[in-house]
């Protein structure tokens, strides 16, 4: 799956948000993590997060989630848990 | 002409009518669920039926099957096989009978004869077994295997009622249930006619009888059949001899007066346990608590039904959709969500369009729909967009397995690019399509393709080769598809994507250049400063308009306090601040770092307030380019990859955090080398 991680600069938050998600879903999830930009999102995305209370995500077909904090190892973990939970019944 | 039809016939010969080419038993098999020993078996017990159709079924060894005949007589097989009896087993219910049988077994089920009885070859059986482990596993259930012996099932005879309750919801609509209950013995799940059931039958007549009378609070439709169905399942199980581990819950008198009752009532004595198991399944709609444990069972069983929906419409329709996991997906969340919504949007518009593009889908899902879950349970509405999840499947290009092409023509320009688009167009399930020209060949590895298409004769080569015309004609379509579908397995396997063996040097040097620059742009300067941030970020901001990376430092530092304002900027458990900033003023790209005579108390990133004692400055233009934010994101990512490099980067020396850059440096230089 693809994952696109946003923040407002685009390189440095979403960039170490990026590396946390690789890291909750090492062996886990095979998910492809990229970063950016609100305004730079891909079309080939599955799952968009953001920080909550950023201006608020939106895409045709991803799933787009705000997170409590872009910087929480926890946080990613609990949602690879609850997306392998809702994707493999 | 009628022929009573097995379900296994009708998914075989519906898939073949719905493809024009010979199609190989392993994808026959994987579409109707069946092992391709099955399939063979199969194919001679239809040869014969289908002479009276005037249809051949053409077999060649290392192609498949075909359906050879005039199209007049596909048409009359096609109808015969959609009028037949619809109570017919599925592969589903063949699933549902094993589960069933399995379950009423007091010692270990020999598969063998229960694969002559089910009528299918052992190993289609262990793949049933195979589905059933995960099925069984969310009720705490194991099958136990014994080679040569049998199966049977481990576990809580309570969790093994609950999955043969939540069976019979998933296979029984309340319609076909209700006549059934009113003496119409036909009306019984297709898995329940070959496995004894009596007891349970009976059972359910009776207590259907006396519930039906009884005015219990908040019992619908769907209640009364889960009540009842508790009470026939617990007689079958109880006739066979299974009864219920000790109960250790103690219930009140009142809480029992469900079972009590019902027990007067119908001439039978509960044992303690048993009483209690019944009032449980009585009473279980009563709390919210049962209630949200409920809508979870609900949803499974939906999906069950879903996925027979899928199933009819593919059968009546004639076209495979059963593979489409996005469609179940898809299906099942719309039919989730609508239950909870009173009004559905206009359809009146689509509803046209998927008439004149669709004709019959509709009239397809609707008939699926009554079989499946009842007559008018679904609004027309409703249907409509189910119809459009449907329609959205059969747009979809077909990519159950990806392809390579080559495609060549003696120059490699005009009629090539011509084919390519045609083979785009024709086959959207090749996953890349490569022109060249003759000469190009060589430098190709040819390996890494499944089939080469060329305009002009080619020496001989490794890889299955067709020669075709630019224009790409139906007919050569058709045998490009032939050549496709015959293709072993292990072509389509290769690692996938050609890799060019050239260097970019542009891009390299582009890389290089960039590089070269930041590394000689950054420093570590130390700030003599006040405690006030303000000052601070004015400094930095002087600083680096005076290196004519920005326009306007105090531009620069209203921008990165604004920042520091939004959310904290301090990395937890380190005393290095990441300023960062992507600006109109800002000139360049540039990284900084920021050594304070004084620490400062600073919001972190996880809103905590810690002392700070360096600021590590990220800078990027409006128009940065992707090889900077690239470099300025490495660094980022760099900075928590380990301990060893937050100490780094927060205590450093100039030396190490130079070296620490130039780490990610050379790690997107190996990227371009190698991953493109």
């Amino acid at each position: 799956m693809n994952v696109y991680i946003a923040c407002h600069s685009g390189f440095v938050t979403s960039a170490m948000a990026a590396k946390l998600f690789a890291q909750a879903s090492e062996g886990r999830l095979s998910c492809t993590i990229t970063h950016g930009t609100i305004q730079n999102i891909p079309n080939e995305v599955d799952l968009i997060l953001y920080q909550e209370g950023a201006t608020p995500v939106t895409h045709p077909t991803a799933r787009v989630r705000s997170v409590r904090q872009l910087l929480s190892l926890e946080e990613y973990r609990l949602l690879v848990e609850e997306w392998m939970d809702e994707h493999e019944t | 002409m009628r022929h009573e039809w097995t379900a296994r016939e009708r998914s075989i010969l519906l898939h073949l009518l719905a493809t024009e080419t010979s199609t190989p038993l392993a994808e026959i098999a994987q579409a109707v669920n069946l092992s391709e020993r099955t399939i063979q078996r199969e194919r001679q017990l239809l040869e014969g039926i289908l002479k009276e159709f005037e249809l051949e079924l053409a077999w060649q060894r290392g192609h498949g099957l075909s359906l050879v005949g005039k199209p007049a007589a596909k048409q009359q097989l096609r109808e015969d096989l959609i009028l037949s009896a619809e109570a017919i087993p599925t592969s589903e219910d063949r699933l549902f009978e094993l589960a069933w049988r399995l379950l009423f077994e007091n010692d270990t089920l020999k598969l063998q004869a229960v694969a002559k009885q089910m009528h299918v070859s052992p190993s289609t059986l262990t793949q049933d077994l195979e589905k059933l482990d995960r099925w069984f596993e969310e009720y705490h259930l194991e099958v136990e295997r014994k080679k040569g012996v049998g199966a049977r099932v481990l576990g809580y005879e309570s969790e093994k009622r609950k999955l043969l309750i939540n069976a019979l919801l998933a296979h029984w609509d309340t319609l076909a249930f209700y006549r059934f209950v009113r003496g119409e013995d036909d009306y019984i799940p297709a898995f329940l006619k070959t496995v004894p059931c009596e007891e349970m039958l009976e059972g359910l007549r009776d207590g259907y009888d006396y519930l039906k009378s009884r005015a219990f609070e908040r019992m619908d439709d769907r209640t009364i059949m889960r009540v009842t169905f508790a009470y026939g399942v617990q007689q079958e199980r109880l006739a066979s001899g299974f009864f219920l581990e000790m109960y250790t819950k103690g219930r009140s008198e009142d809480y029992l007066k469900v079972a009590t009752d019902m027990e007067e009532a119908l001439g039978i004595t509960y044992s303690m346990a048993e009483r209690v198991w019944f009032a449980e399944e009585a009473n279980r709609l009563r709390s919210i608590k049962d209630q949200m444990k409920e809508d979870e069972e609900e949803r499974w069983i939906m999906q069950i039904r879903v996925h027979k929906l899928i199933h009819h419409v593919s059968l009546i329709y004639g076209f495979t959709f059963t593979d489409d996991t996005a469609l179940e997906r898809g299906l099942l969340a719309h039919i989730l969500s609508s239950m909870n919504t009173q009004a559905l949007p206009e359809t009146s518009t689509v509803k046209p369009h998927i008439d004149r593009d669709y004709p019959g889908l509709r009239s397809a899902i609707q008939q699926a729909a009554d079989i499946v879950f009842g007559t008018n349970t679904f609004s027309e509405e409703e249907t409509v967009f189910w119809a459009m999840h449907f329609a959205a499947a059969l747009v979809k290009p077909v990519r159950r397995r990806e392809y390579r092409a080559l495609v060549i023509c003696s120059a490699g320009l005009g009629s090539s690019k011509m084919l390519v688009n045609r083979v785009r167009q024709e086959f959207p399930e090749m996953q890349d399509v490569v022109n060249s020209s003759l000469f190009g060949l060589e430098q190709h590895r040819l390996e890494e393709y499944d089939v080469i298409l060329s305009t002009v004769p080619l020496p001989p080569l490794s890889v299955p080769t067709l020669i075709v015309n630019p224009l790409l004609t139906s007919e050569e379509v058709q045998r490009v598809r032939h050549l496709l579908l015959s293709l072993p397995q292990s072509f389509q396997t290769l690692a996938t994507k050609p890799r060019s063996t050239m260097l970019d040097f542009a891009e390299l040097g582009e890389l290089v250049e960039t590089f070269e620059r930041m590394d000689d742009q950054f420093d570590l300067v130390t700030l003599n400063n006040t405690d006030r941030l303000e000052d601070i970020l004015l400094d930095i901001g002087t600083h680096l308009e005076e290196r004519d990376l920005v326009q306007s430092g105090i531009q620069l530092s209203a921008q990165l306090l604004r920042r520091h304002e939004v959310a904290g900027l301090g990395v937890p458990g380190t005393k290095l601040a990441l300023f960062h900033g992507r600006h109109a003023s800002i000139e360049k790209a540039s990284v900084f770092a920021f050594d304070l005579t004084t620490s400062i108390p600073l919001l972190m990133m996880d809103q905590s307030t810690e002392p700070v004692t360096r600021l590590l400055v990220l800078l990027a233009p409006e128009e940065a380019r992707d090889i900077e934010l690239q470099f300025l994101s490495a660094i980022s990512g760099s900075l928590i990859e380990s301990e060893e490099h937050m100490r780094l980067y927060s205590t450093g020396t100039k030396e190490d955090l130079r070296l620490l850059l130039h780490e990610c440096m050379k790690k997107m230089i190996h990227e371009t080398l190698y991953e493109k």
